[in-house]
């Protein structure tokens, strides 16, 4: 319920002070109680002052208040988060005053860029987000708080790691091949948000449609997002302390089968594929291996009378079902890795902030600290950050701002990286010991870093990661008259990142064990790299505003310049003699280029970019009834060719406050209607982003060595004639309140046509390059979005209820690609037959007229339960894609079908399944996006919820299939695989279980044609799952101690006290531990091999105000 | 009016601030080069002629794909889906079962030869229009760009017969992305491009005989082992004595004005990592530690260490170690137990070239499990084995082999240079009346007795495919799995991809197009 605490604001009330001065004639005493209008309690602390003095004072822990005061004069009640209220002094001696919570949404503050606005004459699409999200949850990354929070905006979450930054689209993405995500502002500086603590936040607004963003020209048209941090204010100094506790809870994921029954399917489906015994035994975790490294690490041999007496010490035998009449004796480890990998962990945050000021200077200072442990063993972020801003007028017009912000952050991630640690440390084969003594203090390393105790290689690998951020800006205000203002600003961000590791010596289980025992790595990487990016910023803008009667004119012309400077430094020594030493002053080698391991190796690298930029702004209203706005932004960058590095980016925008008109209200229709302002615009902005700060002059880059000789190629083609991508947008949209603005609606709909994508083109072979960036692509994407906020009830015994609700739909078409002669001018995609038209089309990839993401597959119509079936159904059928063929044909190289494989669907019936058979199933961007709330506070307490919710995207589960499907060869199965065709259990939808799917002998049943890589297309339906979900992001209830308690203490004024539980569940369908659409290098793919599972978090907290 | 005034000069500053730093816009790399500064000094051109050998190398996977894969060293043992150590072939299976098609093509991209051609390309014309370069380094790197040109064209031509001549470098002013699409031109205009090539190469090299880099640059030798290549292949498809008249020329001419070149007494000396640029290598591609291994061994064709552990060396009577044999791979494309077994025992070539893997049965006996590739054994560095031989592309005993391939083909007697390479082979254990042409059984038809000769000699180099197809697409049917039924897969399907970025390109012909 924080009040919005701006500049223009604080500017206004300065003035107001300034000019409304006079002398105090009689006096006398004015006394009363300010209460709140929400919960009807006294709020201590307000301050209450004569309107055009400087004489203040504060409110009583009671609420009360005694001032002197003349008749006539203006009593000023003011208090944070609340609406100001004024009151002209009568003849009464008591003022009992009502403040209402300044909450109404029609009537905030909004950013703006370069200045702010009220949101009654806003004309364009801005969001801006209630900052209830923020004020409870300890966030590492303050961008999880606008899931499905302000509608327009697609937040992911890549990763459940501590301190992943969520993948953030704007209505769509405005990009067919290089994603790109809103411009992010804080405080006017273009920078990253993840360090920003969410108590710092004042607010967060977001640009979506062309003409308010227009204003940041070049590099806006994914939106903005300007994030404006808490300022200094006049009045009482307030100290305040937070302190969060967060307790976090792995996410239940899949089952893994225990030894006994991995051991018998793996078994069983090598023997179904047909491998020999030998083969089967020489298998690593099933196999039957005899030698010292297996015997030591795998507790699984042939059953003998010598080693039966194990049975006695907590090992099972079992009938061998690939050798009949054998028994297998083991002793079950399933679980031990998964306990060993998963913990449940703690978050703390300390929150500690001062402010205060006087009419002439005002400060804001604040400390945070954040640590979290993730649920993945090793990964951790932890945080230290530190905001100081303060202002001072030095003559009555002109005002000097200054602030500085400083973090410190480390994010260190699961060690065998996300995908590998969910999808082959979780099915690690159940026989493995993950360790040597029995007291299970010394892990066994496994066969690698993702394929063993994961502790042995979290040991071995020293890892540390430090990013530093240092902002500092400084400005002066001018105001030249009292119409005109002058304001020059600079500001710097350094952003620099330190990034170590070391890797001692590593053993693998069969190194280990090697007579003598051995090393699998010596090397002992050490590398240190370094990166530095320092950007400056400097700007100045004229403001002139003035009223002519009913005519209200505000206008703004600036300048701007920005230079981004980037260092990057790696050292990567190798071959140190000592693990004690884990920086790279031990290593023997420095190798040019890429080293043994292929990480590139020692270099630095510098490059640079500038933007040199021109504005204006025109606010026109009249009457507050016509509202007109016009910007206009002039670009010059230094990535593109002289000829085209110039881009103009207008906007424009007007509004009609049909409430303010008098037949509204001779029509009666304000009884309903409070505020009724539909609004239109229109503008254009550009975007270069992906584009390198060099890419267009063509690149020679330097190659591997060739017999320690460097070498160059050409590797990038020149590119003179690259432009600005340009998206021009037009948006319609209305601001409605009912009743009073009880209940209010912002929508919008939209229509943004991006137009000289910088689109990849795929070259032909014979060019030599892979592909060349054009200006021939145009998207379009079509919207609507939804902003509903509703106080249901508000009851005088302190009962209240407050719900909202957001909702974003979006569809996209590619309009327009680059020449190049194919149907559609597509780019990729599969020829598929179209049952409709009798002819065989091509579908998917990218085409014109059709949306992006579309995915093709072959449809699992049933699992063949008998021989009958299969000679029914596919007697005569030929699948080219295993190669195999009914019972009626020779056997193909895979052999035949066979009870268990999968009926496939012949959509061209004509008996051959190949891959014109694959058919739609689904596409991987989402539809519909959002999220409600629901807040209910009675007295003290309160009680808030809030959802996010996605609908219509699809997802192939990637890792499902592959463990199923046995891609690897020797990891367990999930519990799905017990549901196998069988000859007992022929009424099923998994297929019958097999050896290594993707090999050309099995079936094939997982994946067609793709031999087991990720892939989008291609594969069995059964595997893609709807992505739709229901996620209950927070449940927070607080207690607010009452002031008569808090009074007895002398010096606390607040304390509220809150227990909160974050992502407590979802409603989904997908059957992994989390639904969120699956991401790689920020975009969406539509593919999930195993992402870090967004923990549950279990949140106490409390705040106290001194 | 002055407020006015003042909010008119205020502007006015603003703006002229800004208009004033337009030049600052112009920035140049510091970290790169770009097309305007490259090319302005001779040792740019020399980075450049190490680039292009640097991709050459980046290539030797696809020549090794395309030269053998398809051939009958590889495949599973005793025909089931897995290798013997447990890890799944992954597709490469699609190889030696002739399972090709545009999803799985094997190759795809035309390997990625065209990245260097359009190398090459560049140097040609930039080589053709500088005068920084001295004279006798600007015809020694024409001699190299054309050699190497026709190289990869010869590649092309040999797996996919008709394919797109592109001769000019790509350059982004003259790109007109409207208008790529090429269609592929006739083999016979390949073949004759690729001869084209070799007599500039020829031409230019001059009398320049020289190595340069440890034999890891291309030369004039290289070339005229190309040209006996490619002669020889002619010669089978209708060039008849004209053409192996050519071939044997060339590969005098190496003989006469390289004397140096011969062959090592020990055959594992030659691809020994301590022996670089010996004296039997005419050129290869070079590796080195900390610089580039050769990667598709590790990759494809030697098996984990731990997996390995779990077998026996016969021989040697001795359990494979992680700790001294420490392969570090993939086994994806095991060889087989048949191609092994095909070598005498008593030739040298067998064990430097094919590791047996037993398996210790309970009675003490052991039986054989499998094989794999031997021949790039690197070296150990810092507990791992990194792979850093040379890659060997032509060497002296290709051209013994392709001088006696000349004269069977010209009706004399190859008898020389198979004995030579025979009794390499064989050492101390050499019997000219046992081993030596014409005594062994395969003697009877010299054509096959050459082929033999040569599947022995070059093994896991790139080799064996191209050889029987040279020799006639008959031979591949006799050889491989490769039916006649199925003549059309002698060549190689193009992938989907590759299909779509370019219109005019047609599936080759027998491969389906959907």
């Amino acid at each position: 319920m924080n009040r919005k605490f701006t500049l223009h604001r604080a500017l206004l009330t300065v003035i107001g002070l300034v000019l409304f001065t006079f002398a105090q004639a009689q006096t006398k005493k004015i006394s009363g109680q300010v209460i709140a209008d929400d919960d009807h309690s006294p709020l201590p602390g307000v301050t209450v002052s004569i309107k055009g003095t400087t004489q203040g004072i504060p409110t009583t822990v009671g609420g009360s208040y005694t001032i002197q005061a003349s008749p006539g004069d203006v009593l000023v009640f003011r208090f944070m988060g609340y609406g100001t209220q004024e009151i002209t002094v009568g003849q009464q001696a008591v003022i009992n005053v009502t403040l209402k919570p300044d909450n109404k949404t029609l009537n905030e503050v909004v950013v703006v860029g370069y200045g702010t606005q009220s949101r009654k004459s806003v004309t364009s699409a801005i969001a801006t987000l209630d900052n209830k999200v923020l004020a409870t949850a300890p966030r590492a990354n303050v961008g999880s708080a606008l899931q499905g929070t302000i509608s327009g905006l697609q937040v992911v979450n890549s990763s459940g790691a501590p301190g992943a930054t969520p993948l953030i689209v704007l209505r769509g993405g405005a990009s067919i091949n290089s994603p790109g995500a809103p411009l992010v502002v804080v405080d006017g500086i273009i920078r990253a948000y993840n360090d920003i603590p969410a108590d710092d936040i004042a607010s967060i607004d977001l640009l979506k449609d062309a003409a308010s963003t227009a204003i940041y020209g070049a590099r806006a048209n994914n939106g903005v997002i300007l994030i404006t941090t808490k300022q200094g204010k006049s009045g009482a100094a307030q100290v305040s302390y937070k302190f969060t506790q967060g307790f976090n809870q792995q996410r239940q994921g899949y089952n893994y089968m225990n030894a006994g029954d991995y051991i018998y399917y793996n078994r069983l489906g090598n023997i179904n594929s047909g491998r020999t015994l030998a083969q089967i035994n020489a298998s690593r975790g099933y196999g039957l291996l005899t030698d010292a490294a297996n015997l030591a690490s795998f507790d699984i041999r042939a059953e003998t009378p010598a080693n039966q007496d194990l049975l006695s010490q907590g090992w099972q035998d079992m009938e061998d079902p690939a050798n009949p009449g054998n028994r297998i004796i083991y002793k079950d480890h399933g679980k031990e890795v998964q306990n060993l990998l998963f913990r449940n962990t703690r978050t703390q945050d300390h929150y500690l902030s001062a402010m205060g000021g006087n009419d002439k200077g005002k400060y804001f200072a604040s400390l945070d600290y954040y640590n979290e442990d993730g649920v993945i063993v090793g990964s951790n972020y932890n945080r230290y950050s530190a905001d100081f801003n303060g202002s001072y007028k030095v003559k009555p017009n002109v005002e000097v701002f200054t602030g500085v912000t400083l973090s410190t952050a480390s994010q260190l991630g699961a060690p065998a990286g996300d995908v590998n640690s969910l999808y082959r440390t979780l099915a690690l084969w159940p026989t493995f010991n993950p360790w040597l003594d029995a007291a299970k203090t010394q892990p066994n390393p496994g066969n690698s870093i993702s394929d063993g105790n994961p502790l042995y290689w979290l040991g071995k690998l020293k890892r540390s990661n430090e990013v530093d951020r240092i902002t500092a800006n400084a400005a002066v205000k001018w105001d030249i008259t009292p119409n005109l203002f002058l304001k020059v600003s600079g500001s710097g961000y350094l952003n620099q990142q330190i990034n170590q590791s070391f890797q001692q010596a590593t053993q693998t289980y069969a190194t280990l064990f090697a007579n003598p025992p051995s090393y699998s790595s010596t090397s002992r990487d050490a590398i240190a790299g370094y990166s530095r990016t320092f950007q400056q910023t400097y700007n100045a803008i004229l403001n002139y505003s003035k009223s002519f009667g009913k005519h209200d004119i505000s206008a703004m012309i600036g300048a701007e310049y920005y230079d981004q400077k980037g260092l990057t430094i790696q050292v990567d020594g190798t071959n140190a003699p000592t693990d004690n030493i884990s920086t790279a002053n031990a290593s023997t080698i420095f190798a040019v280029g890429t080293n043994s391991f292929g990480v590139s190796g020692n270099y630095s690298n510098q490059a640079e970019n500038r933007i040199i930029s021109t504005f204006t702004r025109l606010n026109y209203t009249y009457d507050e009834k016509y509202l007109l706005n016009f910007v206009l932004r002039e670009d010059g960058v230094s990535q593109l060719a002289a000829n085209n590095r110039i881009g103009y980016f207008p906007g424009v925008s007007a509004g009609w406050n049909v409430t303010k008109e008098a037949f509204f209200e001779n029509w009666g229709l304000n009884k309903v209607f409070s505020t009724f302002k539909p609004r239109v615009s229109y503008g254009s902005n550009g975007n270069i982003a992906g584009l390198g700060n060099y890419d267009v002059q063509g690149v020679y880059a330097a190659q591997t060595l060739y017999n320690g000789q460097g070498s160059f190629l050409n590797t990038g083609l020149t590119n003179a004639n690259l432009r600005w991508e340009k998206s021009r947008t037009i948006d319609i949209g209305a601001d409605i309140g009912f009743f009073n603005d009880r209940v209010s609606l912002l929508f919008d709909y939209y229509n943004r046509t991006t137009s000289d994508l910088l689109t990849s083109l795929p070259l032909p072979s014979y060019t030599g390059f892979s592909s060349i960036q054009t200006n021939l692509g145009t998207l379009q994407n079509k919207g609507y979005e939804f902003t509903i906020k509703a106080n249901v009830l508000n009851k005088p015994n302190g009962l209240r209820i407050d719900i909202g609700a957001t909702a974003s739909y979006v569809k996209n078409k590619v309009l327009k690609l680059p020449y190049n002669g194919n149907e559609n001018n597509r780019q990729g995609g599969l020829q598929v037959y179209d049952p409709k038209s009798g002819k065989v089309i091509w579908v998917g990839g990218i085409q014109e007229g059709q949306p992006l993401g579309q995915i093709y597959g072959y449809k699992q119509v049933s699992i063949f339960k008998d021989a009958a079936e299969v000679a029914a159904v596919a007697g005569s059928r030929t699948d080219n894609v295993a190669g195999i063929t009914g019972p009626n044909l020779p056997a193909g190289k895979g052999g035949h079908i066979t009870p268990g494989d999968v009926n496939w669907q012949d959509v061209d019936k004509n008996d051959t399944i190949d891959s014109r058979d694959q058919v739609y199933l689904g596409n991987i961007y989402p539809k519909w996006t959002g999220g409600f709330n629901l807040n209910v506070s009675y007295k003290a307490l309160s009680f808030y919820s809030r959802f996010e919710y996605v609908i219509g995207n699809t997802i192939y589960n990637d890792l499902v299939a592959r463990t199923l499907g046995n891609y690897q060869g020797t990891f367990n199965y999930i519990d799905l695989q017990k549901q196998a065709w069988s000859p007992t259990n022929t009424d099923t939808d998994i297929p019958k279980v097999y050896y290594a799917d993707q090999v050309v002998g099995s079936k094939q049943n997982y994946t067609r044609g793709n031999n087991g890589n990720a892939v989008l297309n291609g594969n069995n339906s059964n595997f893609y799952e709807s992505g739709n979900y229901l996620a209950c992001r927070e449940i927070t209830l607080s207690y607010d101690f009452s002031k008569s308690l808090l009074d007895k203490t002398k010096f606390l004024s607040k304390v509220r006290v809150f227990a909160s539980g974050e992502n407590l569940f979802y409603l989904k369908k997908f059957s992994g531990p989390t639904p969120e659409a699956p991401i790689l290098n920020g975009s969406l793919t539509g593919v999930y091999q195993g992402t870090y599972p967004t923990p549950k978090t279990f949140v106490l907290g409390i705040q106290a105000s001194f | 009016m002055k407020k006015y005034t003042i909010v008119i000069l205020s502007g006015l500053f603003i703006l002229g601030l800004s208009s004033s730093c337009r030049k600052q816009l112009d920035l140049a790399p510091v970290s790169s080069v770009t097309d305007g500064n490259f090319w302005k000094t001779a040792d740019q051109f020399d980075s450049f002629v190490a680039g292009v050998h640097a991709q050459f190398r980046a290539n030797n996977g696809a020549f090794q794909t395309l030269g053998e894969m398809r051939a009958d060293i590889f495949a599973t043992d005793p025909g089931t889906n897995g290798t013997f150590t447990g890890e799944a072939t992954q597709g490469l299976e699609r190889l030696w079962t002739q399972n090709l098609n545009l999803d799985n093509p094997g190759v795809s991209g035309f390997g990625g030869f065209y990245n260097n051609i359009n190398q090459l390309n560049l140097l040609i014309s930039k080589l053709n229009s500088t005068d920084i370069v001295s004279a006798s380094n600007k015809n020694y790197y024409l001699g190299i760009a054309y050699g190497m040109r026709a190289f990869y064209y010869y590649q092309l031509y040999r797996s996919w017969g008709s394919v797109i001549i592109q001769t000019e470098p790509t350059s982004g002013a003259t790109l007109d992305i409207s208008n790529l699409a090429k269609a592929a031109s006739p083999a016979a205009d390949v073949m004759a491009l690729i001869k084209a090539d070799i007599d500039k190469s020829v031409a230019s090299f001059g009398t320049d005989y020289t190595f340069k880099n440890l034999k890891s640059y291309w030369s004039k030798s290289a070339t005229l082992m190309l040209k006996a290549d490619v002669y020889l292949w002619t010669a089978h498809r209708g060039g008849g004595t004209t053409d192996a008249t050519t071939a044997k020329a060339a590969l005098t001419d190496i003989q006469t004005n390289v004397p140096a070149l011969q062959l090592l007494p020990k055959y594992s000396d030659v691809f020994a990592t301590t022996t670089k640029g010996n004296n039997e290598m005419i050129f290869v591609s070079h590796y080195q530690l900390n610089e580039a291994s050769i990667s598709f061994v590790q990759g494809s064709f030697v098996p984990q260490s731990g997996l390995i552990s779990n077998f026996y060396d016969s021989l040697a009577n001795r359990q494979f170690s992680p700790t001294t044999d420490n392969w570090g791979g993939l086994l994806r494309a095991p060889v087989r137990i048949a191609a092994y077994r095909k070598f005498d025992d008593l030739d040298s070539r067998k064990l430097a070239s094919i590791q047996p893997a037993y398996q210790k049965l309970a009675d003490g006996t052991f039986k054989i499990a499998g094989c794999f590739a031997d021949k790039y054994r690197g070296e150990q560095n810092a507990g791992a084995r990194v792979i850093t031989n040379d890659f060997p592309i032509y060497r002296y005993a290709d051209l013994l082999l392709m001088l006696a391939e000349a004269k069977v083909a010209l009706g004399e007697s190859p008898v020389t240079e198979l004995n030579l390479v025979r009794a390499r082979a064989f050492g101390a254990n050499y019997s000219t009346a046992v081993q030596g042409y014409p005594n062994q059984t395969v003697d009877a038809i010299p054509v096959e007795a050459i082929l033999q000769e040569r599947f022995f000699e070059f093994v896991f180099e790139g080799k064996r495919w191209y050889d029987l197809r040279r020799a006639g697409d008959s031979f591949v049917f006799e050889h491989t799995t490769l039916p006649a039924s199925q003549a059309y897969a002698l060549l190689w399907p193009i992938d989907r991809t590759t299909l779509t970025n370019n219109r005019l390109l047609v599936q080759t012909t027998g491969y389906n197009a959907f």
